[in-house]
């Protein structure tokens, strides 16, 4: 509950911000432009940068999806998304950041973000590389970063699609009206096998999202954002739904799991954990595709 | 003895009874599975590689009469470490008696990396104990460089195997004690046989090799019998460290360092350790699992120094 009315907050604070600095792009060119990053550093640019290095896998699905594709002259080892990344030359690994490699692509702006940590930011910045940090932790930091590198490259109106689009998910996932106001429980189960089970908990996407479907996380609310939990407190919470990215089948073969009402009512639903993981616009089809799965739980 | 036989048993009940489930008389069929299938067998586990490492550290301690020898001086860990790596970075989908991948290719590890420090250690004749222990360094870094270069190289993986590195037996079951059952009840036997050999050692090598004792067959059995001890410990744990150097120590102030009593002994005082160790581990922070051998760690490190600066010479 807490979290969902934070996030319209934000998200209204957001919409009024960008129809301001939308006026204002219209009205006059917005560069030189001074941008405060999800650091809280400032950076300075006198025009939209040609020359971009992304840090991370979500830092280049958000840049293509913006239609900077031709900008980027580096992406990091883990970049596989979209398929024309292929082409793209390579820095290394998101941490820590070969900073040698990535000056040497002359970049006039590297976008990184909370994966490559705070100092290599700092040093790159030092070393006179014009950096903006993204931290998107949540949905809605998610969406002020995409708003930030719409501004910084001048493609606001991609940008605002994308976080309209974004904002449109998130909000098919709010339950239609107010239920008897008890919320189903729900394990997210991923791991290769049940010998290896994790959870994810507070500060991931996947709790944030069940959490706006009005479902219960069991492995919510216990300190960590990927964590190990305790079999034998799976079965004293018996969910009574099961996301997982393991094939179903594991769960009514093992003798504890297939005790679980989730598993004897057929309530075990294969997601892929990925896309949830990596902070980019892919996120939005995760989210529909979460919502199409709350209708067969419905049935 | 008793006390520590009684200890366990009131440990284990203790232990039975501690948990997310609440156990009511008459129990449902869940409770029953609970009781039975989860905890009874992680009981079972934790006291059996209790006492395995502990009796390892009483063999390395004698063997090399050196007090800080414990369990993963012969690079055993290290190498157990680098089965597990792989076995989880190659996604390996072995299974034999019930058993996954890592568990198997640690335990093979374990082996490999204790049968290169043996076949090292041989170089030399009378001073094979140094040349191993300096050997069991040397391998030990190597298999850890290994290690974190796999690591290095998929940091998606790497909280699987830094976790399981840190110890601990959230998934123990049947099949993992009935894996190590077999090895551990030959290798207790062997090591109960070494008392009177390791009680000679206690005087010196050459004492010893006058009173009739074959020094290196005797030295190569012990570390043969301790490398399966740690296998199977690690390969159904992660390693946990601590127990397999304070409980020999722990106990020798008590019942002295007569090697007939000290064995038996030291098993039931890991086992006991462990097992209040691994419950306080599933239950302080209920439902998030704290990894054992952090825990051993943490608690062992400072009761160990106060053992250690309370009477510094029974520590001898």
């Amino acid at each position: 509950m807490l979290s969902r009315s934070r996030i319209r907050i934000r998200s209204g604070q957001l919409s009024g911000m960008l129809v301001l600095l939308l006026a204002l792009a219209v009205t006059t060119s917005a560069y030189p432009l001074q941008l405060t990053d999800q650091f809280g550093r400032t950076l300075s640019l006198n025009k939209p940068p040609e020359r971009i290095i992304s840090g991370s896998p979500g830092n280049t699905e958000i840049l293509f999806a913006l239609g900077l594709a031709d900008r980027i002259v580096g992406v990091t080892d883990w970049c596989d998304y979209p398929s024309a990344v292929e082409n793209k030359p390579r820095i290394g690994n998101i941490a820590p950041l070969n900073l040698e490699r990535v000056i040497s692509l002359r970049p006039d702006l590297v976008l990184a973000c909370n994966l490559n940590g705070k100092d290599p930011v700092e040093n790159l910045s030092t070393l006179g590389i014009p950096t903006f940090a993204l931290n998107p932790v949540s949905f809605a930091a998610l969406a002020e970063a995409i708003q930030l590198v719409g501004q910084l490259t001048a493609t606001e109106t991609a940008a605002q699609q994308l976080v309209t689009e974004l904002e449109a998910a998130l909000a098919a996932l709010a339950p239609e009206e107010k239920s008897s106001g008890r919320k189903p429980k729900v394990l997210i189960a991923i791991g290769s096998d049940l010998s290896d089970l994790w959870t994810a908990g507070t500060g991931t996407f996947l709790d944030e999202a069940v959490t706006l479907l009005g479902w219960e996380n069991i492995g919510g609310g216990l300190g960590f954002s990927w964590g190990q939990i305790n079999l034998e407190y799976i079965l004293a919470e018996n969910p009574e739904l099961i996301l997982t990215e393991m094939n179903p089948a594991i769960f009514e073969q093992d003798p504890f799991f297939r005790e679980l009402t989730a598993v004897r009512g057929n309530q075990v639903f294969q997601i892929n954990v990925d896309t949830f993981s990596r902070p980019g616009p892919r996120l939005i089809e995760a989210l529909a595709d979460l919502a199409l799965l709350r209708e067969q739980v419905q049935k | 003895m008793v006390g520590l036989s009684l200890g366990l048993v009131v440990a284990a009940v203790v232990a039975l009874c501690l948990g997310p489930v609440q156990l009511k008389v008459p129990l449902d069929p869940l409770q029953r599975k609970v009781l039975l299938d989860l905890r009874l067998p992680r009981v079972i586990l934790a006291v059996m590689v209790g006492a395995a490492l502990a009796v390892t550290g009483v063999l390395f301690q004698g063997l090399f009469r050196n007090p800080l020898a414990d369990p993963y001086v012969l690079g055993t860990s290290s190498g157990a470490a680098l089965g597990a790596t792989i076995a989880v970075l190659s996604n390996a989908s072995l299974h034999l008696g019930g058993l996954s991948a890592r568990p198997l290719c640690a335990f093979a590890g374990a082996i490999l990396a204790t049968a290169l420090v043996y076949g090292l250690g041989r170089m030399g004749n009378r001073s094979a104990p140094t040349i191993m222990l300096l050997a069991g360094i040397a391998v030990s870094a190597f298999f850890s460089a290994l290690t974190s270069l796999l690591l290095y190289f998929r940091q998606e993986e790497m909280a699987k195997i830094v976790f399981w590195m840190m110890g601990g037996f959230s998934y123990a079951r049947w099949a993992e004690v009935k894996m190590i059952l077999p090895y551990l009840l030959v290798a207790f036997l062997l090591s109960r046989s070494f008392a009177r050999q390791l009680n000679l050692l206690l005087l010196g090598e050459d004492k010893a090799h006058q009173l009739g004792l074959e020094v290196a067959v005797f030295q190569r059995r012990v570390v043969f019998t301790a490398s399966i001890l740690v296998a199977a410990a690690v390969s159904v744990s992660g390693s946990i460290g601590f127990i397999g150097m304070v409980a020999p120590h722990l106990v020798r102030l008590f019942i002295g360092p007569d090697h007939r009593y000290l064995i038996p002994a030291s098993a039931l005082a890991g086992g006991l350790l462990l097992l209040v160790a691994d419950s306080l581990a599933r239950t302080v922070l209920s439902p998030v699992e704290l990894p054992v051998g952090v825990l051993t760690s943490l608690i062992g490190g400072p009761f160990f120094l106060y053992l250690l600066k309370k009477s510094r010479r029974a520590l001898h």
